[in-house]
């Protein structure tokens, strides 16, 4: 350490004060949301319902395929993208998540009249897919839609 | 790709031709292309699953229709994905659509 400050005249790369690499973690996203409180609880409430209060009281909500922070779609990581892009606050919900959306992909693709995922909603109403999410983005409408 | 040559039940040879004579017929397209691009999803996990063997999951759409007039993007996708209901229930994983109206193509 004396010899580097000696020759350099600067403490090692890594040794100064107020160096945060080893002990600050990398900033997380928000938890994705989970539906049910897991596959061995019974429901009282079809999962149907539960979509639809979780789309109407949540602004932007995407379903997505893997977790937001480790998307498992391209698809789903480009909506993501996207979104974390526009800096607005959204839901996540990992559609691959057996033990807490056990179902979800069936009954939300009848609930939606969509086949594929990811499906992003605003105000309730399915807004799109990644097609439609990056055509709207590439036409700056995405923005607004979601203020 | 032993497994590509297998005829279907509905006696054309590949989903591509099912999915090309299903929407030219209803849609009226004055373009249509498609692209099977399964090879670039071969890997990821859901694809392991039986229903997918064989490929043919993957699809980028490219459609001209003046039948998309005054229609939503929502709308347009709904359109195509309701006249390939059958082809999701068996197989088909995604679709990429690109869908347009002659209007919208036009040179301005």
């Amino acid at each position: 350490m004396e010899e580097h400050i000696a020759a350099t005249g600067k403490v090692p790369p890594g040794n100064e004060k107020g160096n945060i690499t080893w002990f600050r973690p990398p900033p997380q996203k928000k938890p994705d949301l989970r539906l049910t409180p897991g596959r061995h609880m019974q429901l009282t409430v079809p999962l149907e319902q539960l979509i639809d209060r979780l789309v109407k009281e949540n602004k932007v909500v995407a379903f997505i395929k893997g977790s937001r922070n480790a998307p498992l779609c391209g698809f789903s990581q480009k909506v993501i993208g996207m979104l974390d892009n526009q800096g607005v606050e959204y839901e996540s919900v990992n559609v691959l998540d057996e033990e807490y959306n056990s179902g979800l992909r069936e009954t939300l693709k009848s609930y939606s009249n969509w086949p594929t995922f990811p499906q992003v909603f605003v105000n309730g109403e399915l807004v799109g897919g990644c097609d439609i999410l990056t055509s709207m983005y590439e036409k700056g409408e995405l923005g607004s839609m979601l203020k | 790709m032993a497994s590509r040559g297998v005829m279907s039940a509905s006696g054309l040879a590949s989903r591509a031709d099912r999915i090309r004579a299903k929407l030219q017929s209803k849609l009226e397209a004055s373009v249509l292309a498609i692209e099977d691009v399964s090879h670039q999803h071969a890997g990821h996990d859901a694809m392991r699953e039986s229903q997918y063997n064989g490929g043919e999951t993957h699809f980028n759409l490219k459609i001209v229709s003046p039948k998309f007039e005054g229609q939503t993007l929502v709308k347009r996708h709904r359109m195509v994905y309701d006249l390939l209901a059958d082809e999701l229930q068996s197989g088909l994983h995604a679709l990429s659509i690109n869908a347009k109206t002659p209007q919208e193509i036009a040179p301005k």
